[in-house]
Parts: structure tokens; sequence; C-alpha cells
């Protein structure tokens, strides 16, 4: 779901840019030195997910995990998101620095969305609420990058169904691991998820 | 059990690859093209455009099954080859074409100056080690274990870093 440099026109990438850096000021207003843990280890998690693949049959596989982020960190998804972009870009040339924006975006918002739908459901029944974060997050994203896509392509219908379909195995499988960690999280490490 | 599960499902995950990658090689009087994504999948089906050094596309067309498209050598010094994937993927690539012509002629009749000789050899080297060329480009794309550790330390780094100066 990285888009690559020299896709996007001018104009996606300077509001990408633009929404990207409101979110991210809110997020690190949002950032206490409590937090640092929290957001350092997810922001990690995410970094690691998106690179490991694994080769099965014709394609490869791994995970994206901003649901997850979401749900733990809420606003302060957008640093942490932001951060492991950047270093995935310079890195590993995925995605790209001009395009850091766009995908700060379409990763981040369905995560803070999330935040909002599912945390309060987090208590009670954490894999439920970890589940939903993680399925609705990849889908939303899915349909964010459709959206950045447009000014390339008028075929908006055509790309966002190619890119769901693609992912919505990722988004079953994702909700369901999303679910397993805030379940472990919830038994053994309360503070993390925040009780 | 829940451990079992959970790796399970972590080697089970359908997917694909973030970024493409663009393999060149000449054979005979033709260029082949071959996209593949980070992990050795190829990229199948996708716009291929190839541009001169003006910056006019002068061939397009698509990838095959196998992820590769060939063309014949154009009649320009530079060019600027582009794949396009769907999703937003998108790589390019320039290349220079050296001028390499046998005179067939003159080599059947058996004269062979040095020149030629050193043409000969040359393609048969280049040919041999297309290969080679390939393993060692596909091995500088691939993610390295090093580098995810690292990057996980450029993470904590950097917010440690904003936790320093903003309690200053």
């Amino acid at each position: 779901m990285h888009i690559s440099e020299g896709v996007l026109s001018g104009s996606v990438l300077a509001s990408g840019g633009v929404l990207a850096i409101a979110g991210t000021v809110i997020g690190l207003k949002d950032l206490k030195g409590e937090d640092f843990v929290k957001v350092s280890l997810l922001s990690s998690s995410f970094f690691v997910a998106s690179l490991i693949h694994v080769p099965i049959g014709p394609s490869s596989v791994h995970l994206v995990l901003n649901g997850l982020c979401g749900i733990i960190l809420g606003w302060k998804s957008f640093p942490a998101i932001l951060v492991s972009l950047f270093l995935q870009a310079i890195l590993f040339q995925f995605g790209g620095l001009t395009t850091l924006g766009v995908n700060t975006c379409n990763m981040a918002i369905p995560a803070v969305i999330s935040y909002y739908l599912f945390r309060s459901i987090l208590k009670k029944n954490p894999f439920l609420s970890g589940f939903l974060s993680g399925l609705f997050s990849i889908i939303f994203s899915c349909l964010l990058v459709s959206i950045s896509l447009i000014s390339t392509n008028q075929y908006f219908l055509n790309i966002a169904k190619t890119i769901t379909i693609v992912h919505l195995p990722v988004a079953f499988i994702e909700g369901i691991i999303t679910g397993f960690i805030l379940t472990f999280l919830k038994k053994t490490k309360l503070e993390i998820i925040g009780g | 059990m829940k451990k079992v599960i959970f790796i399970f499902f972590l080697f089970t995950i359908l997917s694909f690859a973030h970024k493409i990658n663009l393999f060149t090689y000449k054979e005979g009087d033709k260029i082949f093209v071959e996209g593949y994504f980070s992990d050795g999948a190829p990229v199948k089906n996708s716009l291929i455009e190839i541009y001169n050094e003006k910056g006019e596309k002068i061939i397009g067309g698509k990838t095959n099954e196998e992820g590769l498209y060939s063309f014949k050598v154009p009649e320009c010094k530079k060019i600027k080859i582009v794949l396009i994937g769907d999703m937003g993927h998108r790589v390019e690539k320039e290349i220079e074409i050296i001028e390499k012509k046998l005179l067939k002629k003159e080599i059947e009749n058996k004269k062979i100056d040095n020149e030629e000789i050193k043409k000969i050899v040359e393609e048969s080297i280049e040919k041999a080690i297309t290969p080679l060329i390939k393993e060692i480009q596909k091995e500088k794309e691939k993610v390295h274990i090093l580098d995810i550790i690292g990057g996980i330390g450029y993470i904590f780094g950097i917010f440690g870093i904003y936790l320093y100066l903003s309690k200053k």
C-alpha cells in the first residue's frame, strides 16, 4: 500500500503532506513522557510488519498493523507511522520521501478513526475490538489509496475494487492477529493498552 | 495453543510486496526488461514505457506472465524505461546504449582484426555474466535482517531525542 515516487500529482502530494503534518502535530501534543515506550514499540511493530515478507505461492505476505497502532495510540499513531514510513523509505525505498505525507495519511487516518470507533469495547472484549479495528483499518486504507490514485487514473471503482480484493484476506487475518495481541496484552501488560 | 495458531497465521497471510524492481539485460539486438517484486515474484501484465533522451515515448507495451518484456535496441544513445505496476507502484531506470555492431561479412572471410575479436569476446562475456548480475541486483534489493534491527533502533532513537528535547 506504499505509493511510489513519481506516481502522484503535486497537488495530491501537497495535500497529503499538509494533512500528515497536522495529524503529527496533534499526535505529538498528546505524547507525554510515559508514552514514549508505547509509541516507539508500536512504531517498530509497524515498521517490521510491512518489511518481513514471507513468499507464498505467486505472491508475498506481510502485515500492516495500523489497526493495532490506532487502537492503542489514537492520534499518536500519526508520529508513530510517519517515523516508520520515513525509515522504510530511506532504508528500503518502500514508498518514497515525496509520498511520505500521502502514505502516512492513508495508514494513520484509518488508525485514528478505529480508535474512536472501537476503543470503547476494548475493556469488555479486547478480541472483538482488535478484530474490528484490524479489519476496518486495512479496508479503509485501501479506500484512501484508491482516492489518492484518482488523479492518475480515472477508473476509481476499478482500482478500489482490485486493491480491496487483494487485501481482503490480509484484512481478516490482520483483524484476528490484532485481536490476539490485544487479548494477550490485556492479560499480561495492561498498562500498554491503557487499562 | 494460541501461540501455534498465531505463528500459523503469520505464515499464511496473502498479500503483495511493496516495491517493484527492474532488471535489464541485452541479448543480441534485443533489450530484455524484467520486473519483479522485492520477494522475487514477477510483475505481470504491467505497463512498460520506453522514452528516448528527449523524453519522447518511443515504445510501449505490457509485461507477460513472467514479468518479461523485450524490444529491439532503439537508435538512440540513452533510454529511460518506466514500469508502472497497479496500486501505485512505479520504477524507472536509465540505460545507455553503446553501439556494438558485428561486421559479419568480414568474420566469414576470416579477416578478423583485434577490434572485432574484442567485440565478440565482449558479447559472449556479457551473455555469460547476465545471470550473475541478476543475482547481485536481486541480492542488493533484498531486505536484510540487520537493516530491520537497525531501523528499530532508529525509531527508539528518534522518539528518545524528541522526548529529551520536549522535556527541556
